[in-house]
């Protein structure tokens, strides 16, 4: 993943949706600051439109056909910060996306303002990391750690962080809440993430082992 | 699109489980096939072995034959047109030889047999009915009617030994009738509670199915669409109707009462746990789980209040108790109100997850806004804040913590017991 944009101007962006109506809306919503150089409206398409132009930030939807989001981010979210777009949050591939690579995610109903802020910061490399993904990586660590107890899970500290997100705090208060500077905050989430995508692996793995895939 | 109330829905769920019903009533009768014919081999076997016992030898074959003959032909039935099965004539054909064959056992063998004509094979009538008659509905009738043919065929047993043979005596024999009548009377009482919770869980099943199929379809679909119209409207007052929509459907499709309705008809949450609570909140709907009720608070709340609310509730969150989920529902709805009227909050966030430091024996709840805040000692307790949460929440063993500051918001935490009987 990308540390953020060097150059400054408008931020290079690639809109990925397999409804039309949903890209020409969204172009219109992001302003003057975005530039959108690529569409796709599959993720095949999206992989290969990324490619070729080397965007600052994709935004895509999470079912599309071909894979949907997670295929998208397994495939560059080395390169480009991706942000998921979707209608719910109660979904597991919410967190298939994210442990594949996804700085986060944002409400298909989120108002336009708050899309332009988000995307923005997504641009510059911060996680995008809303109250229900919180609550989502919350579970999930819960279960990983009911699962393996002695298994990498999240330090007190980031569970902290992580709670007071899901509770609708800004990184500005928790770092005031928690006495550290939202740059902290930042990389406390960023290292949260970091440990999804980690334990991801290592359950993939240690389901091929179990099954005997080599 | 207004939803409709799961009272509303409620017809065509009962035609779709009406079907499934008769499918699994249908499929448990058809396997009592196994059991006939097991019962039949040994009774042929047990007449072959007691031959030189035969009075009757011409009735016996004859006997056997009828029972071979009928299960011979309720098998095929079961595989041709097994819907026919759970008729009463052919129930009580079955039921009917099966008392023919324990009267005759008796007669076509001399004293000294004490049984070897088919006595097991009635309890294939007897569990037949039991079954049929679970598949029938409920009523005092039906529920028992399982035992009540295990009764009248244990009844006829009795009798035809003492009254047709008068050689109910020896230790023996006795032993041997109460066994077989135990054998019936086990049959009868088991096969009609145990087909209820069959048919139980297989509905439930096929409610959580279909609410499922259709949470994804409106994913899709509606839910997509008044994104669209949120986003894309120049008219507040349609883009607010919009979210409103948004927020009903997705309420509705969080709720569990559906799958409660069914599992249970006359088992609302909602009356009972408000008398039980005598929190007042008599007229606020109080069905379906945690995640229901405080979408519903919410939904509630932006519709009275210009104010954007988001529910987030941990998917491993445990249940509460009824009268703890009003309780919390009414503190929740104090402390949004308190945040929209008092704070001029325009966000409002309730969060709900296991409490970490217990292993979820507790439940946490936060509320929190951004709104104008207040210094926490001083207003307080004349905004009402304390006495209506508070109390609440104390009557049911819990605590509440609130924080606040003036410009930054304020935040409700709740700390309630979990329902012990749920397990973890």
């Amino acid at each position: 993943m990308g540390e953020g944009r060097q150059s400054l101007g408008p931020v290079r962006i690639v809109v990925a949706d397999d409804h039309a109506i949903w890209r020409t809306g969204l172009k219109e919503d992001l302003g003057d600051n975005f530039l959108v150089v690529g569409e796709a409206s599959d993720a095949t398409e999206a992989i290969d439109v990324v490619k070729r132009t080397k965007p600052n930030l994709v935004l895509t939807d999470l079912h599309m056909p071909g894979g949907g989001g997670v295929a998208v981010a397994k495939a560059v979210a080395g390169d480009v910060p991706v942000v998921m777009l979707t209608v719910s949050e109660a979904e597991r591939d919410l967190l298939e996306a994210v442990a594949a690579g996804a700085v986060g995610y944002l409400l298909k109903s989120i108002d336009a303002d708050e899309l332009r802020r988000q995307l923005w910061r997504a641009a510059q490399g911060e996680p995008v990391f809303s109250a229900s993904l919180a609550a989502l990586v919350l579970t999930e660590f819960r279960r990983l750690r009911k699962q393996a107890p002695d298994g990498e899970g999240i330090s007190d500290r980031e569970r902290e962080v992580l709670q007071l997100v899901a509770r609708g705090h800004t990184y500005g208060e928790i770092g005031e809440e928690l006495h550290i500077s939202a740059k902290t905050v930042e990389n406390h989430v960023r290292n949260i993430l970091k440990k999804l995508r980690l334990n991801r692996k290592n359950e993939l793995i240690r389901y091929a082992i179990d099954h005997g895939i080599e | 699109m207004t939803i409709p109330p799961a009272a509303a829905i409620g017809p065509s769920t009962s035609t779709s489980t009406a079907a499934s019903d008769a499918v699994l009533v249908t499929s448990m009768i058809r396997a009592l096939a196994v059991f006939r014919w097991v019962t039949l081999g040994g009774a042929v076997i047990g007449v072959i072995l007691g031959r030189s016992a035969l009075v009757e030898p011409v009735a016996a074959v004859v006997l056997l034959g009828a029972a071979t003959g009928l299960t011979g032909y309720l098998y095929l039935l079961g595989r041709r047109r097994p819907t026919e099965l759970v008729r009463w004539s052919w129930l009580a054909l079955e039921v009917g030889l099966g008392l023919t064959l324990l009267v005759a056992d008796g007669l076509v063998f001399s004293d000294e047999r004490a049984q070897s004509l088919p006595w097991a094979w009635p309890a294939a009538g007897i569990a037949a009915v039991g079954i049929a008659a679970a598949g029938r509905g409920s009523s005092p009738l039906l529920d028992h009617a399982g035992l009540l043919v295990a009764v009248v065929v244990g009844t006829v047993s009795v009798l035809s030994e003492i009254v047709l043979l008068g050689r109910f005596s020896g230790p023996d024999q006795i032993g041997v009738l109460f066994s077989k009548i135990g054998l019936w009377l086990l049959v009868g009482l088991l096969v009609g509670p145990l087909m209820r919770r069959l048919l139980r869980a297989e509905r439930l099943i096929s409610v959580a199915k279909a609410r499922e199929e259709l949470a994804r379809e409106l994913h899709d679909g509606v839910l997509q669409t008044l994104a669209v119209v949120q986003r894309r409207s120049d008219d507040p007052d349609l883009a607010a109707l919009a979210r409103d929509q948004e927020n009903s459907l997705r309420t509705y499709l969080s709720d569990d009462r559906l799958i409660g309705a069914a599992a249970a008809p006359s088992g609302r949450l909602g009356e009972a746990a408000v008398d039980e609570a005598g929190a007042g909140l008599a007229s606020m709907e109080v069905t379906g789980g945690l995640d229901a009720v405080l979408r519903r608070v919410a939904t509630d709340a932006e519709r009275r209040h210009r104010l954007k609310t988001q529910v987030v509730v941990a998917a491993d969150c445990p249940p509460l108790s009824p009268a703890a989920t009003v309780a919390v529902a009414g503190a929740v709805t104090e402390a949004v109100t308190n945040a929209a009227k008092h704070g001029a909050a325009e966000r409002v966030t309730i969060f709900a997850e296991p409490n970490e430091g217990d292993d979820g024996a507790t439940v946490f709840v936060s509320v929190h806004d951004n709104g104008s805040g207040f210094v926490v000692d001083g207003i307080i307790e004349g905004i009402g804040l304390s006495r209506s949460i508070r109390g609440r929440i104390s009557e049911q063993g819990g605590r509440v913590e609130i924080a606040s500051r003036p410009g930054k918001g304020t935040e409700v935490k709740l700390w309630v017991k979990a329902d012990s009987r749920w397990d973890r």
